[in-house]
């Protein structure tokens, strides 16, 4: 009886709703058709209601009662845009609304777009950032890597020196979900930190959610970072060339008849100085494509592929037979002797297709499916032959993922205080990997397991009260459900004051090889299926605070607590004849991470930027290093400060800076030489390997980092570069100077190499001295 | 500017001029480690071997100790450790070697005899150290389906299971050309090779030399962090009781290939 009541008063409030007004649309700019993420949607007037548009744009206003309403739609950077809808007109309930960008003026320069974020549900959403192009162009260097700038960023560390990994808030860089527009990408990087495999030209925005994400997202259990390319222009052709010495690129975005745009662009990178060094012959590039299909305002069609290849061949022989012939002094036998090689090659395509539609006023589906396939081959040695003292080690890692996936979701609201959102995706994985450790062959691994996800999770508003709980169910390979309840919650308390919190549980069923202590560097992630295994698994506590100090800048407060239950790593170093299977040589274990992150975003006077500040701790704990003891974790930084900053001095000059300081992360810094023998049976020669061992992980802190740099951006109007940019009817030209490594003189230590029989190590260093690198960009 | 240096002093009075230098300016260059943070110890290597080879002798022992990463070199070896070895043959009465320090830090004694399946241990005292540990020789490899074909450069075999051997290391020596490859075999499963060395395999006199080692030397060659990333956690390496290193066995086949 009870439950009939239920569904009759279900219904009832269904029926009541359902003779009010449902008012939706979505929201483009008017000059290149590009669906506007974040923009405000509010009713004027007494009755004061608003939203923002989703990440496609669309917005829903459910549960009118009005008959005639005077909405304002606007947006940062774009002219507001009132309009009357009278909703007796069936018409008029889903609204198609341009927006135009507005005259940069002085005052309204800003790179920071504060308040409410950009995707996901800004008014309930956590711990979340966003990374505009505009705000990444501040980043002297960051301007064209998503990766880079996303290290400014409270909460998101780099992993290694050289290693384009990042670590989200003390996690390891295999939890974190990296997608490009909804698709799974794996190991989006390129060689040696350089870039991130997105080209910025076809970047629209960057979203990260760094803890307490809702149901809708799972799979991982640190961050979600998604970043969404643009569709193209349906207004003309447009573009913007950067040829370099080093790197060029193109972008094209052009409409295809009435209903259709397109966006090509495409970069190759091709390194001269490591090419005329190294003989490496080393080069990336990558490649988008993009065809959207509007059949009307309420359907389109999305058709995108991306490609990238990585290929390295590095052997610092060449450079050290170099070094060792002009140095001379009887060093030619060693340096010809000496060998550091690295060879990498690595690749990966997408596809998707993806289906927008409004189904009805309040109901929103998309339909998409994709392929994310992934092959890295991985090489590196070292080789050194002094008489009877050797080094001789080498690593290979293959990977090879296939990942085919069709997901469904639906965004329904049925009433002005409810928003639901559901859907289920299915991923059909081939996941196949396979390693040589010193010139032993160590197997290979092929497995093909089935996810299938389902969530569901309903934003009820309750006055200034708003709590999202949802819930995720996972079933991998043939075993039962996991479920995954979570919670967000918002109070808004007034005064442009909010209180947040979240709690979730996470469930992560393919984690990543570590291979750091053994590889050379890890540039890449080596994904690994947990079949046959509990899942990883963790917690998430957050508590937060955000404070709207004025229409421009705004205070936020994040504390954290992500309990990792169930952990796994790789000991590679595992017996080869007894544990041979590289499935059984992952290790389960647990881990702690919490810390505070403060954050101003916002712009006074000429100046805009953010700046950030966390104090963080992170642990693990696994049977196998020093029996079980709890050490810090390799990518804890316990405090750190960052600041990027932009100073528009006039319309035309812009001056930026980027500033990191932060405390050394714990390392394993050798305490004691074991000699390795290298007996030879058929000769009996014997040869020694100086082994620099320690029996204690993450024993010593590394020195404080600290690096600054500079950049100058500077509208060209005149001269022989106006000329060109007039040439190529350019609507824009500037240009770009950065000045990297300002604080030189600081030596940011990153490693202590150990040198056999002498009483001192030597500090190693990412940089010894400043870079410059200028730019010239064409838009058109 | 007076503002400006106070403002500036004040970390210099709080930490001290060499603190400031150290971590701030960047002058900190070596890490803090302790020697009392080392676990000290006797480093030791020991084999012996049953079967064909070109060397002289039929074992290899040698004694060093664990240095802190800042000793000198000099302090390395270990040329007084008494090291007493006890053969218990499959077959016969269980004999005792005393092993000398001829050169170095190594160890020998002529007199060693041995064959597959004599069981051996090994005891070394030094000073407050005793690093003590066994093997078994193992069985002869034997070698089946051998065959060299010209037309794809590759000499192709398989080395028959046994249980008694843990890893194969393959010698193909042809005039000044020589290929050497390392292989696991899998518990009950022959192990196939197929060896194409970058020299052509056609028309010329070949000899090949199978090793297969015993539990303990296959440990100790895939579990050692060998690996010369800096400042990764690399602990020490050890097959013995009591110290650390290894103590094993090898044995041997030698086969002529005919082309």
């Amino acid at each position: 009886m009870k439950e009939l009541i239920i569904i009759i008063l279900i219904f009832a409030a269904t029926f009541a709703s359902a003779q009010k007004k449902n008012f939706s649309g979505i929201i483009t700019d008017e000059k290149t058709g590009e669906t506007l993420v974040g923009a405000t949607v509010v009713i004027k007037g007494d009755y004061y209601r608003g939203t923002i548009t989703d990440g496609n744009g669309f917005f829903t206003l459910p549960g009118i009662e009005q008959q005639i309403i005077d909405v304002e739609f606007s947006y940062i950077g774009y002219e507001a845009v009132s309009k009357k809808y009278d909703l007796k007109d069936k018409s008029k309930l889903f609204a198609e609304v341009r927006l135009k960008p507005s005259a940069v003026m002085l005052d309204q320069i800003t790179v920071v777009e504060s308040g409410y974020d950009r995707i996901g549900d800004a008014e309930i959403e956590i711990s979340q950032h966003t990374l505009s192009p505009k705000s990444m162009q501040i980043i002297p260097t960051a301007r064209n890597d998503v990766f880079k700038a996303m290290r400014y960023m409270p909460g998101i560390e780099p992993t290694e020196p050289f290693s384009p990994l990042v670590s989200v808030r003390g996690g390891d860089p295999g939890e974190n979900l990296i997608m490009l527009d909804g698709v799974t990408i794996y190991n989006p990087y390129h060689f040696m930190s350089s870039s991130g495999i997105f080209n910025m030209q076809t970047v629209k925005n960057v979203d990260v959610m760094v803890g307490g994400f809702g149901a809708e997202y799972g799979g991982r259990n640190s961050s979600v970072i998604n970043i969404s390319t643009k569709d193209g222009n349906n207004q003309g052709v447009h573009g913007e060339v950067n040829p370099s010495t080093s790197e060029s690129r193109l972008f094209l975005e052009f409409p295809v008849g009435k209903k259709s745009t397109m966006m090509v662009a495409g970069r190759l990178n091709y390194d001269i100085m490591s090419n005329f060094m190294f003989y490496s012959n080393d080069y990336f590039y990558d490649l988008n494509l993009s065809f959207t299909h509007r059949f009307n305002s309420r359907n389109w069609l999305t058709l995108k592929y991306f490609g990238s290849k990585d290929k390295t061949n590095i052997d610092l022989n060449n450079l050290y037979k170099y070094m060792g012939n002009t140095v001379g002094m009887g060093m030619e036998d060693i340096f010809n002797d000496m060998s550091i090689k690295y060879v990498n090659k690595w690749n990966n395509n997408i596809v998707t297709g993806t289906w927008k539609s409004v189904l009805a006023s309040n109901l929103f589906v998309k339909a998409q499916v994709y392929g994310s396939l992934h092959r890295a081959d991985n090489f590196s040695e070292m080789v050194m032959d002094v008489e009877t003292m050797v080094f001789n080690t080498s690593t290979r890692f293959k990977s090879k993922v296939n990942d085919w996936s069709a997901k469904l979701d639906f965004d329904y609201k049925p009433f002005a205080w409810n928003e639901l959102k559901f859907g289920v995706e299915y991923n059909d994985y081939l996941f196949e990997n396979g390693s040589e450790v010193n010139r032993i062959d160590n197997g290979s691994v092929k497995k093909l397991p089935q996810l299938i996800s389902v969530f569901a999770e309903d934003k009820i508003t309750l006055g200034p009260f708003l709590i999202r709980p949802g819930i995720r169910a996972t079933k991998f390979e043939n075993r039962t459900f996991n479920y995954e309840p979570r919670i967000n919650a918002v109070l808004n308390v007034g005064n442009d004051f909010k209180l947040q919190a979240a709690w979730g549980k996470y469930y992560q069923y393919i984690i990543s090889m570590n291979t750091q202590d053994i590889e050379l560097n890890q540039f890449l992630d080596y994904y690994y299926p947990l079949n046959g295994k509990e899942p990883s698994l963790s917690y998430h506590y957050i508590l937060g605070a955000e404070k709207k100090l004025d229409a421009q800048n705004t205070l936020s407060i994040d504390v954290y607590l992500k309990d990792i239950a169930r952990t796994y790593t790789f000991d590679l170093m595992q017996d080869q004849y007894e544990i041979f299977a590289l499935s059984d040589k992952v290790i389960s274990g647990k881990g702690r991470s919490y810390g505070v992150e403060l954050m101003w975003k916002g712009s006074f006077d000429k100046f805009s930027g953010w700046a950030s500040y966390t104090l963080a701790k992170s642990t693990r704990t696994f049977p196998h290093i020093m029996n079980g003891k709890e050490y810090d974790y390799d990518y804890d930084r316990r405090h750190s400060l960052k600041i990027v900053m932009n100073y528009q001095a006039s319309k035309r000059i812009s001056y930026s800076g980027s500033f990191i300081a932060q405390s050394g992360n714990p390392s394993s810094v050798e305490n004691a030489m074991q000699m390795f023998y290298m007996y030879d049976p058929l000769t009996g020669q014997m040869q020694y390997s100086p082994q620099y061992t320690n029996n204690l992980k993450n024993s010593v802190r590394m020195p404080w980092l600290l690096h600054l740099d500079l950049g100058l951006r500077k509208e060209v109007v005149s001269g022989f570069g106006k000329d060109l940019s007039d040439f190529f009817g350019a609507d824009e030209s500037y240009l770009t100077v950065n000045v990297y490594n300002v604080l030189f003189f600081r030596r940011n230590i990153l490693y202590y190499v150990p040198i056999g029989g002498f009483d001192k190590m030597i500090p190693m260093s990412d940089g010894y001295h400043p870079m410059v690198s200028a730019g010239y960009t064409i838009k058109f | 500017m007076r503002q400006l240096i106070i403002i500036l002093l004040i970390p210099v009075l709080f930490f001290g001029c060499v603190d400031v230098a150290e971590y701030y300016v960047g002058l900190k260059t070596q890490p803090d480690i302790s020697k009392e943070d080392i676990l000290p110890g006797l480093n030791v290597y020991g084999i012996l071997k049953s079967g064909p080879t070109l060397d002289t002798l039929n074992h290899f022992f040698e004694v060093q100790q664990v240095l802190f990463i800042w000793d000198s070199f000099d302090s390395i070896c270990v040329d007084k450790a008494a090291i007493v070895l006890t053969r218990k043959p499959f077959v016969g009465k269980t004999e005792q070697y005393t092993l000398n320090c001829e050169r170095d830090c190594a160890y020998f004694n002529k007199n060693i005899e041995t064959a597959p399946g004599d069981s051996w241990q090994y005891v070394c005292d030094y000073d407050t150290f005793q690093v003590s540990a066994s093997c078994v020789i193992p069985n002869e490899p034997q070698v089946a389906n051998l065959l060299v074909d010209n037309d794809s450069n590759a000499i192709n075999f398989l080395v028959l299971s046994d249980s008694t051997a843990f890893m194969y290391d393959i010698y193909i020596l042809s005039g000044n050309d020589y290929y050497i490859e390392k292989k696991i075999p899998t518990n009950g499963i022959d192990t196939e090779f197929s060896i194409s060395p970058q020299w052509s395999v056609s028309g010329k006199s070949i000899a090949m030399f199978v090793f297969a080692y015993d539990r303990n030397l296959e440990k100790y060659y895939t579990t050692s962090n060998t690996f010369f990333k800096p400042n990764a956690y690399r602990p020490y390496f050890t097959t013995v009781d009591g110290g650390f290193g290894t103590f094993g066995a090898v044995s041997s086949t030698y086969l002529q290939l005919v082309n």
